[in-house]
């Protein structure tokens, strides 16, 4: 009886203690393997091309390119479990400062160069794939695109530049694939639409609808 | 990677260069097709000199609307004939069609839309170097060109005027002929039996709103095209292909409401106040009147009358036995008639 007794109060001890030794176990791996890309320092260039579309009989499409540069200013990761302990997924959260310059050509109407100093968040999936929304409120320059002539107070034409200025307000929503969140190529693409208002003009605002495509070089780097 | 990078700027790169360099179809070695823009204080009016390179008289178009544009008139076939013979004007008025800049609600006024124009005639001189300038007004551009002969200095610029169904009358030919014509339309559709219902709120509308401002003038031109009161012989009208400036349509669609909301004639609405019946004394020089007689917009019973009555100018060209089947746009609808007449006035008065 008294052996019996032992017994069970051996195997009670190795049920209730084992578990607790797996997971120190696992603990000590997590010290030793770190979760790749979980710290990290982010920032990209990114050229685009614009496509201002004006849905009219024909269709009237107006290209354009933009330059910017992805300045991140929050980081928030996010692990969720993977198949194993040794393969976490990372959603990365980030909110971005993105100067942009950029133009839009329209022939016999005007080239528009506009600066926006864009503030973005990107939500970017564990496979690489990600949703980007952009808040844009910006300045834009419209130059007329034919010679230009003034009468002047002799009553002959001189040939003069002419151009105006407006504020601008809009957004963007993309989607894209980071390449280097699970390879090693630096570079994403991005695609979506984009609508901004554009004031004044004649006093009122004045939409324009646009798409955007475009390819980033991004430059990562793991913290240690 | 590097250098796939650099190939995908390079790609990107070219597509731009290759959309901002994509040449305008050459015109005939005869014609000019030249796009200007004349600047006359915020404002940018885009100018398209077409025509024959050779020709020393221009025909400067005033544009209706207001708000419209000129830029698409050249695919009207009338245009393509006058073109083979003369140098013509195609401008945007401000506030209209494509113009760029701000126009402010305080510099929508008639004045300035004269003042517009005296420069592109004064461009038209000396950029497009001709000597004989004549002005073709339509509609609410024919009540623009009249207020502009309005004063001796600008007839002395002008060789004469073509004015075809003009607003110099707004006020009562809006006010009292049009409405008038609809509703006179209005009885004849209930009388025989068509879209009785349709009509009957017709009438019910005019009753609710006894004046047409700007906020109404959308849905006369509604009831009017219903009766065939803007366009009647259709059937005629050829329109062919022709370029236009990239514009933006937002633009284009807010000028066409902006300038019908705050053009003004002497600080009030031309809807409601512009008549010039009064001071058409003062013109002088050559005339040839055109319109259509089945007008509902402007209806030439009795504006055409009154208007060669009142004119100061002993050399008037009109002839009510014409344009019969035309309603507000004569030279697109019967274009043949209307190059005809065009032709014989400008050679007499060139």
């Amino acid at each position: 009886m008294k052996k019996q007794l032992s017994y069970l109060l051996i195997v009670l001890l190795l049920v209730l203690t084992v578990p607790k030794n797996i997971i120190a176990q696992n603990d000590k791996y997590k010290d030793i393997i770190k979760t790749d890309g979980i710290k990290n320092k982010k920032y990209f260039v990114t050229l685009s091309g614009i496509a201002d579309v004006e849905v009219m009989k024909p269709i009237n499409i107006n290209l354009g390119m933009s330059v910017s540069a992805g300045l991140r200013i929050l980081y928030k990761p996010k692990i969720k479990n993977g198949k194993s302990a040794y393969s976490p997924k990372i959603v990365e959260r980030e909110i971005f400062v993105k100067p942009t310059f950029g133009y839009i050509y329209r022939k016999r109407y005007n080239t528009a160069f506009f600066f926006i100093p864009e503030i973005a968040y990107r939500h970017t999936l564990a496979r690489g794939v990600f949703i980007e929304i952009n808040f844009d409120a910006g300045y834009m320059y419209s130059k007329v695109n034919a010679p230009t002539y003034e009468r002047q107070d002799d009553g002959t034409f001189k040939k003069v530049t002419f151009g105006y200025h407006n504020v601008i307000l809009g957004g963007k929503i993309f989607a894209g694939y980071d390449f280097s969140k699970k390879h090693k190529t630096p570079l994403a693409f991005h695609f979506g639409p984009n609508i901004f208002y554009r004031y004044p003009n004649n006093d009122k605002w004045v939409r324009r609808i646009a798409l955007e495509f475009g390819i980033s070089y991004v430059f990562r780097k793991i913290k240690e | 990677m590097k250098n796939k990078f650099t190939t995908y700027i390079a790609f990107l790169l070219l597509i731009g260069v290759v959309a901002g360099c994509s040449p305008d179809p050459k015109p005939n070695g005869d014609q000019v097709d030249n796009y200007y823009f004349v600047k006359v204080g915020n404002v940018a009016l885009p100018v398209r000199v077409c025509g024959n390179i050779n020709s020393d008289i221009a025909i400067v178009f005033v544009h209706g609307g207001p708000g419209g544009s000129a830029q698409g008139e050249r695919a009207f076939s009338y245009w393509k004939e006058i073109e083979k013979y003369y140098k013509v004007i195609y401008y945007d008025q401000r506030a209209s069609g494509f113009t760029q800049g701000n126009v402010n609600t305080s510099e929508m006024s008639i004045e300035n839309f004269s003042n517009d124009l005296d420069n592109i005639v004064d461009f038209t001189k000396q950029i497009a170097k001709v000597n004989k300038i004549f002005i073709h007004g339509i509609s609410w551009g024919g009540g623009l060109s009249t207020y502009y002969l309005l004063d001796s200095n600008h007839q002395k610029k002008i060789n004469g005027a073509i004015i075809e169904c003009p607003g110099y009358d707004i006020k009562n030919g809006l006010q009292v002929l049009s409405r008038n014509w609809i509703l006179h339309k209005a009885d004849s559709m209930i009388a025989i039996g068509k879209n009785v219902d349709y009509w009957i709120n017709c009438k019910k509308y005019y009753d609710q709103h006894p004046l047409i401002t700007n906020k109404e003038f959308t849905q006369h031109g509604t009831y009017l095209s219903q009766v065939n009161g803007v366009g009647y012989n259709t059937s005629n009208v050829q329109i062919g292909t022709v370029s236009l400036p990239k514009g933006e349509l937002a633009v284009a669609i807010n000028n066409a409401k902006y300038a019908a909301d705050y053009l003004t004639y002497e600080g009030q609405s031309i809807f409601t106040h512009l008549d010039l019946t009064p001071k058409l004394n003062l013109i002088k020089i050559p005339i040839m009147l055109v319109w259509g007689d089945k007008d509902g917009l402007l209806p030439r019973d009795n504006l055409a009358q009154k208007y060669v009555s009142n004119l100061g100018s002993s050399d008037i060209t009109y002839d009510p036995s014409k344009y019969l089947l035309s309603a507000h746009l004569p030279h697109a609808e019967e274009w043949q008639q209307f190059n005809v007449d065009a032709k014989a006035f400008i050679e007499a008065h060139k």
